[in-house]
């Protein structure tokens, strides 16, 4: 049963696959907080309490699904300040995406992402993917843990290599 | 006697003028006299920059930049300019010498007129300009499909699910049928984007030219498709050391179309057999390749439909398929510079024919 303490974090702008994601995981049993941020702006907000977190209490993820194709502020760039920030640099970041074209693919790898998953159209297979995403990242993978250096200061160092 | 070669220069096709080294013209032939639209009398004596009229970038050449000038300050000149050439706008190549005539310092100068050939480059140019635009503006065309034509299928496919699972007790066997049959649609057209996407792919793909090894790699799609249906028995014969030259992902492509259509439309075949192989043709290094089946064939009377992009010659029910394959088939070998074609008899099966010229064709 996954740790419901274990909170992630949805990047996703489009409200029907919001929903249907929500829905996968209610439904795969993965009971987990989710976070939603509509737009990469408000995912790099969140995970580096800038803006409006500056002020508003935001819980390290354990894990974040990022979509590509995002207002503002492009998954790719989300990606790519999650990987530049002590704050997140480790963060499992899986790239949840309609594209298939290898630009993105390419990309994302480069850029850090842990992990590349097509949105399929056909909803069962979209669970299938969904229930193997949770069993995985939240069940088996071993993720990151925080600890202080020297100044006290809370970063993220692995304790033990994930697969 | 000296042959008269005033008259032989008078033949002369290009525009010729002998000058002074004040830039004046001595002599020149009939054709300067036309290209500059000038009468014989007023031509001799008078200065080659006022009788030939240069231009770059739209500002007139003069003074040491024409080449009356030039062609004494650097000996030996060649150069592109626009130029009025009796009223219209043209392009000449001058080329000039310069050299001792008769005790005298002189210089002859030829004019070229490369006006036709200037545009044509020109227009070449502006072609492949608009080439390149369109084919960006695919590139971002495909991709943005790729991406925004799923997201509203997605929808319609998870929330019928959704409507199957969450409420499935309200709803009458009719009316979860039709929900099935949603499914099916938005499904059906996610493999129609698919497909268009690959068709436009093979259009965009630049080819990367190597030997492949055409036998080797029609053995392990078979391999694949075999374990893909492990319930089919099939004979397929494939001969060694069949060697091409082309885009190993496209021929990839190719192969796997024309040998799991055979395969495909086998299936009801009793002693399944499918054949590739190369046959001599008139071009010699050049085979015809093909690939055999006795499975359900066509009608050879609609064959024209057959490589048309969603053109089918089957109903869905008696095989699956988008009939995007063999348009996506005939793209790839066109693109090598080769043909395609097909023959085959309703019930006793159908062979596909084609050719890959042996050295790098056209993309």
């Amino acid at each position: 049963m996954p740790d419901p303490t274990k909170l992630i974090l949805l990047v996703e702008d489009n409200p029907d696959d919001v929903d249907l994601t929500l829905r996968a995981f209610r439904k795969n049993n993965i009971l987990n907080e989710v976070v939603v941020a509509r737009d990469g702006q408000l995912a790099l907000d969140y995970l580096l309490g800038t803006g409006d977190y500056a002020t508003k209490p935001h819980p390290p993820p354990v894990l974040v699904l990022l979509d590509l194709k995002l207002p503002r502020v492009s998954g790719l760039e989300v990606l790519q300040q999650i990987r530049a920030s002590e704050l997140t640099h480790l963060l499992p970041v899986v790239v949840l995406t309609s594209s298939i074209e290898d630009q993105d693919l390419v990309r994302s790898y480069e850029l850090g992402a842990n992990s590349y998953v097509h949105k399929p159209v056909d909803f069962s297979a979209f669970m299938e993917a969904t229930r193997e995403l949770g069993l995985y990242w939240l069940m088996l993978n071993v993720p990151p843990k925080p600890v202080p250096n020297e100044k006290g200061v809370v970063t993220r160092c692995p304790t033990t290599s994930p697969s | 006697m000296e042959p008269n070669v005033g008259a032989a220069v008078g033949l002369v096709r290009d525009a010729l003028a002998w000058i002074d080294d004040a830039g004046r013209i001595v002599w020149c032939n009939p054709a300067f006299e036309t290209m500059v639209g000038a009468d014989p009398p007023s031509v001799f004596g008078a200065p080659l920059s006022e009788m030939l009229h240069l231009l770059r970038d739209g500002q007139p050449v003069s003074g040491d930049e024409h080449p009356a000038r030039r062609v004494f300050l650097e000996a030996d000149i060649d150069g592109v300019y626009e130029a009025i050439l009796g009223g219209r706008h043209g392009v000449v190549e001058v080329f000039g010498r310069r050299g001792m005539i008769e005790h005298e310092s002189a210089a002859v100068l030829v004019v070229h007129d490369i006006t036709e050939a200037a545009r044509a480059s020109a227009e070449l140019e502006q072609l492949n300009a608009k080439l390149e635009a369109t084919n960006a503006e695919l590139e971002a065309f495909s991709y943005s499909v790729s991406h925004d034509l799923r997201t509203p299928l997605r929808a319609i496919d998870g929330f019928s699910q959704a409507l199957l699972e969450d409420y499935a007790d309200v709803l009458k066997d009719e009316g979860k049928n039709y929900l099935v049959r949603i499914r099916a649609a938005a499904q059906a057209m996610g493999r129609l984007i698919d497909d268009l996407l690959r068709l436009s792919r093979v259009t965009r793909t630049e080819l990367a030219w190597t030997d492949v090894d055409l036998s080797a790699m029609c053995r392990s799609i078979a391999t694949e498709l075999a374990t893909s249906t492990p319930t089919r028995q099939v004979a397929v014969v494939i001969p060694d050391g069949l060697v091409v030259r082309g885009d190993e992902r496209l021929l990839r492509q190719t192969m796997q179309n024309l040998l799991g259509n055979a395969w495909k439309f086998t299936t009801n075949t009793p002693h399944a057999q499918i054949e590739v192989g190369a046959m001599p043709s008139s071009v010699p290094g050049a085979p015809v390749y093909f690939v055999h089946d006795n499975g359900a064939g066509f009608d050879m009377a609609r064959a024209e439909k057959l490589f048309g992009a969603f053109q089918r010659l089957h109903t869905s029910e008696e095989f699956p398929g988008t009939g995007i394959g063999l348009a996506i088939a005939r793209r790839i070998v066109h693109r090598h510079g080769g043909r395609i074609w097909a023959e085959a008899e309703r019930g006793k099966g159908a062979t596909f024919y084609f050719t890959l010229p042996s050295d790098q064709g056209s993309s």
